[in-house]
Formats: C-alpha cells, structure tokens, sequence
C-alpha cells in the first residue's frame, strides 16, 4: 500500500534522507528506529506531505482506489483524506478550537470525500466518547481546545483518539511513545491495537524497544543517516534494546 | 440604577451618571445610550453590574467601590470618516474587580485609551480587546495600569486580526507603585497579519517601583502558522477550512474570557 523507493528529501537545504526504500503492505506493522539525527521523523513529515520538506529525488507512492500513485506533490489534506494519518511526535495546540469540533470538522471531511454521511454534533458527541472509552480519556478535554491544557500523555491519547475517528489504511506514528509513563503507555498501545487490522498498516517510528513489548510490529528496520540499513523481524528490536545501535552502525 | 439625565445633550459633555446601589445586583444587562458622549459609572459597595454599549467616540469613568464588580462591553464600528475616540478610566477600591472587552471592527481609526488605577488591596482589573481590521483601517490602543496597593492583579490580552493594509499599535503601560507589594500583572498582545502588507506594532512599558511582584508581558506579531496550518491539514481540512478555523479560534480564545455569559453571546452574535 506504500511504496518508497530512493528516496532523497531535504529541509532548509540538508539533506535528510539519502536513498531510503520501504514497502508497506496492508496488515502489516512496520518498526523504524534509529539513533537521533537519522532522519526517523522527517520521514513521518514527509509522507504526510509537511510543506517545508522537499523531496529531491525518488518516489512516494500510495495505493489509491487500487492504484499505486505516487503522492510526492499532493497536499496533506487529500494525502489525509485519502487514508494517510500522522500521529506527531509534539501535537500542535490550537487555542480557541474546542476539540470536540475540531475532530467532528476533520470526520466530516473524509466523510464528504468518500461520499458518506456527514454527522451533525448530536450524532458525534456520543461516537466519540465512545472512542474516548477505549483510551480511558477524561470527557473533559473534549471541551477544551485542541491540545491546550492537555498534559504530554493527554496529547498523545489525543493524538490515538484522531486516529480512531478518522480510521486511517496507513497511520504513522512518530514517537508516540516519547514522555509517556508506562501506565499511559499500555492505554495507547491498546488503542492502536484495536485499530489494527488486515485491511490498514502502520508504521511505528520509535528511539526505543519498549513500545514494541506492546505494539508488536512484524518488521523492524534501522534507520540511519537517512538510510534504511537493516531489515528484519521483531527480534531486531530485541536485539537492539540489549546492544544498542553501534554494532550496526559499524 | 438612576439615570440622573434622561434628555441629556448629545452636544455637551455633561457627565450622565448611574448610580448601582450597594449590594444590588442587576439582573438585566445596562445599556449605555448610543451617541453618549461622557458616561460615569458608579458602583456601590458590593454591588455587581453587566454594562454594554456601541458607544463611539466618548469618555466613560467608573469607579468601583469595595467589593464591586463591573463587566463592561464595548463593541465599536469603525465605519466613519473620522477615528472612532475613547476613553475609559477607572479607579478600583479594595476586593473589586473590573473586567473590560473592547471589540472593533471596521475599515476606518479607531483610538482607545484605558486608564486603570488599583487604589485597594486585592482589586483585580482583566482588560481584554479584540479589533478586527480591514482597509486602510488604524488602530491604536493605549493601556495604563497603576497598581496603587498591595495583592491587586492586571491581566491584559489584546487581539488584533489585520488584513488588506491595515495597522495596529498597543501601547501598555504597567506601573507598580512602591507599595503594592505582591502584585501580579500580565500582559500579552497578540497580532495575526492576514495579509503582506498588514502591520503591527507593541510597545510595552514596565515601570515597577515594588520588590515582591510577578509581572510579565509578552507580544506576538506573525502570519498564520504554518505548523498548526499543517496540524489541521493533515486531519483532511482543506486549507482554506483550516485557516478560518484558524482565525476563528484566534478570536475565540479572547472572546473566551468574557465572564458574562450574556455579553459574550452578543460578541459571538456579532461575530456572525
């Protein structure tokens, strides 16, 4: 479903990434880590379609109505819209957008594109507490406006709660991990993990193993300097966890 | 409430005065009369008052006895040929509590300025603008906080949304006297410029004669932004539908600290 071949991509000028493949296929969860400064979270930006990262060389393609197309110069809302998720690393805050409308706002432009119905506030106050549920969220935040007062592990559930309602074929998660407390940490794997099925794919980027105790990917790769340099199953990461990077760096 | 001049004379600057009796709490929302030209306001001990008005170019004094407090909402067009004037000022007794929204829109000068003395312990002023501009539209605001007494509180948040070639100057001025130990005073001006060729300008002033104080201001003058455009974007809303939600929750934000549920209503309404 997502096809990366030699891909070259700066920002402001550096090059980033510098050759890098990877191949998704539908019910797959992939792993990519990788020491700091390899070019894990520009990836994320880049196939979400962040304006200020530039792809140089190479393709990005993206399977739409069956047809793989390359999405190098797509804008993120359609990329979006068409079943590409990014959960960031550092959620946005956005003071005096009340979160409940920002997410109804945001189903209802994927509804519209697929052609289905639309939900009206009445409809989607009780979808999305549903949702909520599954991520032990407090119903207050609903109220509250996107990420504003929310703490660090708030943001990431708010992050999974998006991904719930949008339903995303390919969700990428950059460092959702990162500033969670273990308890925070089990609640958000179990909401990905009940978004996971043989139809959709994910890409975890992650610094560290322990993550993957709880989404189990069935393909890890190493990135490193803007390359992917190593593939192979969950054991890599286990490997990696006992090592650290060096001995592949080497 | 005594209205102490009903034919009062639009030409002359007689004050009209309106007394809130001590204790009193008013349920309906007082009116300043469109064209009034100088208004007083007095608030007696302890009694609490919703006040709105479109008033233009005017001169408007409260003063706020011990344990009162007054939300005043102005909301101003700034249609006319010439600059829409006004000035507010207010003197505050101990344990009162004055809140302020000053809304603008328009495409022509608008000129507020805000004196505000905290004579007694504990008083708290929260002053809040929101001028939206368009045109050739300027707009300045001038705010002068005096803290006068120990424990008194300022909290200062003026919006302004620029378009076409409009422009914007802030000008806040806090002054801690000597004795007013422990204050807090805050103050943030914030400008979003929905255009290339739309300007702003801050410029504030600290002068804090008082050792134990907490005080901070801060300003920002920027284009939409781009990390929160993209936020949105890639949740599947359009660009367009993302910078007006953008925008929209710009203004809402300070809208949001109108205290009385009925003037915020009337802002939100004439938002619409």
């Amino acid at each position: 479903m997502l096809n990366i071949k030699d891909l070259y991509a700066s920002v402001d000028g550096h090059q980033i990434l510098k050759g890098l493949d990877l191949s998704v296929k539908a019910g797959e969860v992939h792993a990519i880590m990788g020491p700091n400064g390899s070019g894990k979270s520009t990836l994320s930006k880049i196939v979400a379609g962040h304006p200020q990262y530039t792809v140089d060389r190479g393709s990005i393609e993206f399977e739409i109505n069956g047809a793989m197309t390359n999405i190098a110069a797509m804008e993120p809302d359609l990329r979006a819209r068409e079943g590409i998720f990014l959960a960031f690393q550092y959620p946005v805050e956005i003071p005096g957008v009340p979160t409940s409308e920002f997410l109804r706002s945001s189903y209802n432009a994927l509804a519209r594109h697929h052609g289905l119905a639309e939900m009206d506030p009445l409809d989607f106050d009780p979808f999305i507490r549903e949702k909520m549920k599954v991520l032990e969220m407090d119903e207050k935040y609903i109220d509250r406006a996107v990420n504003v007062d929310f703490s660090g592990g708030e943001k990431k559930r708010n992050e999974i709660l998006q991904m719930a309602v949008l339903n995303p074929r390919l969700a990428v998660l950059d460092e959702t991990d990162s500033g969670l407390d273990v308890d925070s940490m089990k609640i958000v794997a179990h909401g990905v993990n009940v978004l996971r099925t043989k139809r959709n794919a994910m890409v975890v980027i992650t610094h560290y193993q322990r993550l993957l105790n709880y989404i189990k990917p069935d393909i890890v790769h190493v990135l490193y300097q803007g390359r992917i340099i190593k593939t192979a199953g969950p054991e890599l990461a286990l490997q990696i966890e006992e090592k650290g990077y060096d001995w592949l760096i080497a | 409430m005594i209205g102490s001049s009903p034919d009062m004379d639009h030409l002359t600057a007689v004050p009209q005065i309106f007394r809130f009796r001590r204790r009193s709490e008013a349920t309906d929302i007082m009116r300043i009369p469109a064209g009034a030209r100088h208004i007083v306001l007095h608030v007696e001990e302890g009694a609490r008052v919703a006040v709105a008005g479109n008033f233009g170019p005017s001169e408007v004094e409260a003063v706020l006895e011990e344990g009162a407090h007054l939300e005043i909402l102005r909301v101003a067009r700034a249609d006319g040929i010439s600059p829409c004037v006004s000035h507010f000022k207010a003197r505050l007794a101990a344990g009162s509590c004055l809140r302020s929204f000053f809304f603008t829109r328009g495409e022509s000068g608008v000129s507020d300025d805000i004196n505000v003395v905290l004579e007694g312990a504990g008083a708290g002023v929260f002053l809040n603008g929101l001028h939206l501009l368009a045109g050739e539209a300027k707009a300045e605001s001038t705010t002068n906080i005096e803290h006068a007494a120990p424990s008194t509180t300022s909290d200062q948040l003026y919006k302004c949304l620029l378009r076409d070639t409009s422009y914007s100057l802030f000008n806040g001025r806090i002054l801690v006297r000597r004795e007013a130990q422990l204050t807090n005073a805050y103050q943030l001006n914030k400008n979003m410029l929905l255009s290339t060729q739309a300007r702003a300008d801050t410029r504030p002033e600290l002068e804090i004669f008082a050792d134990d104080v907490k005080c901070s201001h801060g300003a920002t003058i920027g284009h939409m932004d781009h990390d929160q455009l993209f936020y949105l974007q890639t949740r599947g809303i359009d660009k367009a539908a993302a910078g007006e939600m953008l925008t929209n929750g710009f203004v809402e934000d300070v809208v949001d600290r109108i205290s009385d549920p009925r003037l915020k209503n009337e802002v939100q309404r004439s938002l619409r």
